[in-house]
Formats: C-alpha cells, structure tokens, sequence
C-alpha cells in the first residue's frame, strides 16, 4: 500500500514540527512548510494526499492559498483542512472553500482521524 | 437641555415670554456667562426662562429661536425618546435629572453632551425653577469607545497568540503519552498535565468569546440536528470527566431544531461543568429536555450550594462568581454564565436559574424550534 502523503503548512515552527512528528508516527510522508512562498510549485511536485494549512501566514492568507489550489486542475482534488486558533474555524474553514477544519489546540486522535476520512 | 418639556402646549409655548420677568440675580448672570459650559433655567412650568452665551455659540441658535420646544431639534433624532421620557421621570418626581446626548453644533456635527439638571426648592419643597448645565464630553466619550475597542482587539490578539503555544505544549505531552503509554506513572502524570492544558484552552476560549461578544462579532452557524443526540454527547463527555457525579439524561424530545450546535454545546457544558462544580458534595446531576410549542426546553439541576435569590440575576453578569468568599474553592474567570447567556440570546431564546440556597439550582434554557428572522 502506498504511503500517505501529507504537507503541513503553518508559520509557527514548534506546531510545524508537533503536527509532523505525530503524523510520522503512523509511518505517513510528510512535508512541512514554514511559509506560503512558492507553496503552489511545492504542492504540484509533493503531490499530497492531504494538506493542512493555517489560516493566518505571512506573506499568503491562507483563503487566497486555497482559491488558488482549488482553480489548478493539478491540485484541485486535493483535500484542503484549514487549522486555526480562532473560534470559528469551521465557518472559515467553509467560506474559504476548503474540505475541512482542525481548530488549535487539538488531540492527536483528532488529527489522525481527519487524515484517515480525507487522505485517500 | 432637557428634550420636550412634559406641561408644554402649543398655546403655553406661544404666551411665554423670556427674561424680562426672570430675575436670576446678577452674580449668577455674569457667572453663568463666564463659565465654558451650556447653561440654563427652566421655570417651575418645565418651560425655558434663560440660556448662557455659550449655548448661543455652540448651537448657532439665539434665545429667542430656542425658545418654547425649538431647541429640541439639536437633540440627535436617536437621543430625544430616552431623553424626553427621563425628564418627565425627573421633573414628576423633582428629582435631579442627569443624561448623555448628543447636540447638534453650528457647523451641523453632532457633539456627546452630559446634562444635569437641578430642581431649586422653596422652604415649602416646591419647586421654584430647575437649573441645567450641558458638559460636553465628546471626546471622552469617543475615547473610552476607542479603549474598548482596542481592548477587545488585544484580549482578541492575546488569546489567539496563546493559543500557538498551548497547540504545541499539547503536542508534545501528547507525543509523549504514545512513547510512554506503557509507563503507568508516567501516563498518570502526563493525563494530569493535559487536563491542565485543556483548562488553559477554556479560559483562552472564554476570553477571546467574550471579546467577540463585546465586539458583535460573535456569529452562529445554523444547521438542522436533534437536540436529543446533542445532549447525550455532551452528558457522554462530561461523564468521562467526572468521577463523583452520575450524569443522569431524564427525558427525551425527539425533536429537531435549527441552531448552532457547536455554541449549544459550549453552553451545556459550561451549565454541567458548572453544576458539578458547584456541588461537590452531590453525586448527581439531572438533565431534561421538553418539547414547547414552538421552543424546547432544557434542563440541569444540581443538588449542590445553590445561589441566593438576589444573586440569580447576576450570576449571568460578566466576571461574575457566586460568593466571592469562597472564591479560592471555586476558581475561574466567572465568564461562562455570561457567554452562555449571550448565546442564548443570539438565538433568540432565554436562559435563567431557579435556585435554593444550600438545595441546588436548576438552571433553564428556551430556544426556538426554528431559526429567528
């Protein structure tokens, strides 16, 4: 079976390296990203099966990283979970266009469980 | 000036005649021509006898074209209900009537202004004249509005700052938890420090709620569910957090609603939370839910300290907590009650507390079936 792949995309380094350690405990691929710079090019040759962002990084806002994913015929099928701190993750998460929402702090199982539903 | 005079008619407003029969006394002439404020007097029949200089100014109006009920149109429009029906609360009972309103200037901006007005009594206690003064405060008052406004934003800010690091702190005793989940003690430990952390996670929570609803940003997000199924997963999870109470689901409604299910939950589990921490001395915690006619009705009743009666109202205030007394033993930051009240509200429902002191207390929520127009 193949591994999932899965790409992290948040501005904090010390979740950045949390979400990767806990999905690599499940033997899952994973890239991390600390910025939106040139996330398009790096989706496109990464080629995840998931990707969660952060709503709120410098440079891109999170909404225009996934209009644009979701416009590209090479990564529009990829499922999209925006994670925040804010309160209303879910309803950002939906306006933004994305498939769904993980808020801050989360549980482990909750990450895992979001990959299993989403990353096919 | 106080809005609409309550005795005036039209025929009283045309016999007025202004200052010459007025005898105000020349020191309080010159002293009320000298001072910064709006000054003024009304006579005993609640119509204007005399205006200062600077009310001349400010408006652009003279005496005479303020006279009878013509200063009023410098009331803003939003200002003159409040205000007329204090003045008449005031000049019935002849009590000192005191307002903020805004007041149109000369240039047409309206200007915040407070307002006092004083009854002077003769020996009998009848009232002989009334006299005024209007402060303006405008810009006071635009800056205590701009503090909150900052405030909120950096209670906004803060708690999302604070969320970052608790996100990863969690992480990382989690990542823990997996490498030592054969280690009993080191589990015990570190389950220890995780509920710590989920107690952090509210309070952030709480606050950055409390910004949003100080802001009006606090927005709902409706969907169609069975309010049966929510209160059984909220009694569920908070089950597996309490050791001493039993969380007993009575009745049952069968009913489905249009509301926000995530901020219903947070209001369950703020009022069952809450009822097992203020009775930890029971063992039970009884919730119920029924079908109205057009609303449900939902339930929690403790058997714990209860609240006395002139605290039932209040417990739903902003950083409220019953007894501070007994503060040390009950901690938190006494917002729960607010949000959950407020979110209530937004969904156009009602929450509320019967309570006996030393008994318990039943706390109660109404919301209706459908959404709100």
């Amino acid at each position: 079976m193949m591994k999932k792949r899965i790409l992290v995309c948040d501005d904090d380094k010390g979740i950045l390296e949390v979400m990767e350690i806990m999905l690599q405990t499940k033997g899952w691929e994973v890239k991390a990203l600390s910025d939106g710079k040139g996330i398009i090019k790096k989706i496109q040759e990464f080629k995840p099966d998931l990707i969660f962002l952060d709503i709120w990084m410098p440079g891109i806002n999170g909404k225009e990283i996934v209009l644009l994913l979701k416009k590209d015929s090479t990564t529009k099928n990829i499922p999209i979970i925006i994670v925040s701190a804010l309160s209303d993750t879910e309803a950002i998460a939906k306006k933004a266009g994305a498939n769904g929402h993980l808020g801050k702090p989360f549980e482990m199982n909750e990450l895992f469980s979001i990959v299993e539903q989403y990353a096919n | 000036m106080p809005a609409l005079m309550p005795v005036l008619d039209e025929r009283l407003i045309s016999a007025v005649k202004l200052s010459p029969k007025v005898s105000l006394g020349d020191d309080f002439t010159n002293l009320a021509e000298a001072l910064p404020q709006i000054v003024w007097v009304i006579s005993s029949a609640g119509l204007l006898e005399y205006s200062n200089k600077k009310w001349s100014e400010y408006t652009g109006l003279t005496t005479n074209e303020s006279h009878g009920i013509a200063w009023t149109k410098v009331i803003h429009a939003d200002d003159v209900e409040q205000s007329t029906k204090r003045w008449k609360e005031a000049f019935n009972k002849k009590t000192v009537y005191e307002i903020q309103y805004r007041l149109r200037r000369t240039d047409g901006v309206y200007r915040w202004h407070l307002t006092r007005v004083v009854p002077l009594k003769n020996r009998q206690g009848k009232v002989i004249k009334w006299l005024g003064t209007s402060t303006d405060i405008h810009d006071q008052i635009i800056e205590s509005l701009d503090l909150e406004r900052r405030k909120n934003e950096f209670i906004s800010t803060a708690s999302h700052e604070l969320k970052t690091p608790i996100t990863t702190i969690k992480g990382f005793s989690q990542i823990l938890s997996e490498i030592f989940k054969n280690d009993k003690q080191a589990s015990y430990y570190l389950s220890k420090m995780d509920n710590q952390i989920n107690r952090i996670t509210v309070l952030v929570n709480d606050l950055l709620d409390v910004s949003r609803i100080e802001s009006g940003k606090l927005n709902l997000n409706y969907e169609t569910f069975k309010i049966d199924n929510l209160v059984e997963e909220i009694a569920e999870d908070m089950q597996a957090q309490s050791l001493h109470h039993k969380i007993i689901v009575k009745s049952k409604t069968h009913v489905k609603i249009k509301a926000d299910y995530f901020r219903l939950s947070q209001v369950m589990t703020n009022l069952i939370s809450n009822a097992i921490k203020y009775s930890p001395k029971a063992d039970k915690i009884v919730i119920s839910a029924k079908e109205l006619k057009n609303s449900i009705e939902v339930s929690i009743k403790d058997f714990g300290i209860g609240i006395s009666k002139k605290n039932t109202e209040r417990v739903f205030e902003r950083f409220y907590q019953v007894e501070n007394k007994i503060r040390q033993s009950f901690s938190g930051l006494g917002l729960g009650l607010h949000i959950s009240q407020e979110i209530i509200k937004r969904h156009g429902g009602d929450i509320w507390v019967e309570s006996i002191k030393g008994k318990g207390s039943i706390f109660k929520f109404r919301i209706p079936k459908q959404r709100m127009k």
